[in-house]
């Protein structure tokens, strides 16, 4: 049911609106990096991080605008968990935005002499938490818990997946002392993907809130 | 937790429109209920059923029962000047009697025979406000009319008047609603602080207030009782979607 205040009505709207486009950007960001990934693209890379800065700015934008309806309409029930989850998951997508900047100024820096097996299971890794994040944020948007299981097990997996991945590159350098810079490329943007998946789940534990009024005992 | 008022099946028609349907909820003693809901939801004509207001409504018929600490309020061994005794009442306009600060308190003790001593009645007239927090402000002007105070120290005499019969309930019929945002707070501030010593039940149409005043809400729609419980409950996760319509301005 609407609000009976078209404009409060419309300024939760507002704020619904900059999420998705939030969201919709990082999409579009994830899958650019992971192409920088493949490519070396430097002025891919380049549009990654310049992009950032819109993601940086309605992080503000929606921070400020939240704050403006707390301060003037007093939000109760719903609208309060939406509002106060919203604070806070604009927070994790944020720094998912930064990390996902980190992937692509990264992967420019790797030279094609590291093997692509690597290269491969670094996208593969990225892909998993790409679609982590879409589907967290058709939890949030459609209201619904129904994926939260499968979201959770994604993570499981991208942690063990970048467990097996750090030790083979480590072993890796062992044996390659002249790609140590290359490798540890790869590693911190391993570990950047695995961040990713973090925040995810923070998002996650916000959407159980703002659907069921509580957090999550798990 | 000791219930104050327990009401149980009741039924409140205005000839035949039915204005409560059977309703059943209980009061907790030295804890503050707040009554929420719509215009013409009935939550006043619930109130008002509490200390019997209704029985001057030639065409309201109350069906059910209400027992304040046991004993049956509609109970034709009751007599409704000795309920009131127990059970005050704060309406939305403030509402002094057109006499002195002084006599605005000390009317309810003197016809309900409290004392005839004037040092004992000044002592009860004295507590009285001080338990309004209004005596401080008015001291020295005992014997100025009431009505002369501004619109929230009006309300406080009422307080004042109010506890003067020493109640153990005191219901409040939108007791802000007439008064400014800082008159307002001290009001809301006095609620809490009377609800150490007596059990205080408030309709409001003002969610904030409700969330801020109250232990306990309960939410009237059409004269059903939606739903009730703890405020931070009712105000955070309601169980009920009209509840959460309500509350947040969702309903047309």
């Amino acid at each position: 049911m609407k609000h009976a205040d078209k404009f409060y009505e419309s300024q939760l709207n507002t704020i619904n609106e900059k999420l998705v486009k939030m969201g919709s950007l990082l999409e579009k960001q994830f899958a650019s990096a992971l192409e920088v990934l493949d490519s070396r693209d430097e002025q891919l890379a380049q549009k990654v991080v310049d992009n950032d800065h819109e993601i940086n700015l309605l992080n503000h934008e929606i921070s400020d605008f939240v704050f403006q309806i707390i301060a003037m309409r007093q939000p109760i029930a719903d609208d309060l968990r939406f509002l106060f989850c919203t604070i806070k998951i604009i927070r994790d997508l944020e720094r998912i935005g930064d990390h996902i900047t980190s992937i692509a100024k990264k992967a420019t820096r790797v030279s094609k002499n590291i093997p692509s097996e690597f290269t491969e299971k670094l996208t593969n890794l990225g892909k998993q938490a790409s679609i982590m994040t879409h589907d967290a944020l058709n939890c949030l948007f459609e209201r619904r818990l129904s994926q939260a299981d499968k979201i959770t097990k994604r993570d499981d997996i991208i942690d063990e997946l970048h467990g097996t991945f750090i030790s083979e590159v480590l072993a890796y350098m062992k044996k390659h002392d002249d790609v140590i810079p290359d490798s540890l490329s790869l590693i911190q943007m391993s570990k950047a993907i695995e961040r990713v998946g973090d925040h995810i789940t923070n998002i996650m534990e916000e959407v159980h809130f703002l659907i069921e009024g509580q957090y999550s005992s798990d | 937790m000791v219930n104050s008022i327990i009401t149980k099946n009741l039924n409140v028609y205005y000839g035949d429109q039915q204005a409560i349907h059977n309703i059943s909820l209980d009061f907790l003693k030295n804890k503050v209920t707040a009554l929420i809901g719509p215009s013409g939801c009935g939550k006043s004509t619930f109130l008002r059923c509490l200390n019997r207001m209704n029985d001057v409504i030639d065409i309201c018929r109350v069906e059910g029962n209400i027992s304040l600490n046991g004993m049956d309020i509609y109970s034709k061994e009751i007599e409704v000047e000795h309920l009131r005794e127990k059970i005050g009442m704060v309406f939305q306009k403030p509402n002094p009697f057109p006499k002195s600060i002084y006599d605005n308190v000390a009317y309810g003790p003197r016809i309900h025979g409290f004392t005839d001593k004037k040092e004992e009645m000044d002592l009860i007239v004295e507590t009285s406000l001080k338990k309004a927090g209004l005596f401080e402000e008015v001291k020295d002007r005992l014997d100025d009319m009431g009505t002369s105070l501004s619109g929230g120290q009006q309300q406080r005499l009422c307080i004042a008047r109010a506890i003067a019969i020493k109640p153990e309930v005191i219901l409040m019929d939108e007791p802000c609603s007439a008064l400014d945002p800082i008159a307002t707070s001290i009001i809301e501030e006095l609620i809490t602080d009377l609800k150490k010593s007596y059990t205080i039940i408030i309709v409001t149409h003002s969610m904030q207030q409700a969330a801020r005043v109250s232990d306990k809400t309960a939410f009237f729609h059409l004269g059903n009782l939606i739903e009730e419980g703890d405020t931070s409950k009712i105000f955070t996760k309601p169980d009920h979607q009209k509840t959460n319509d309500y509350i947040t301005g969702r309903f047309g």
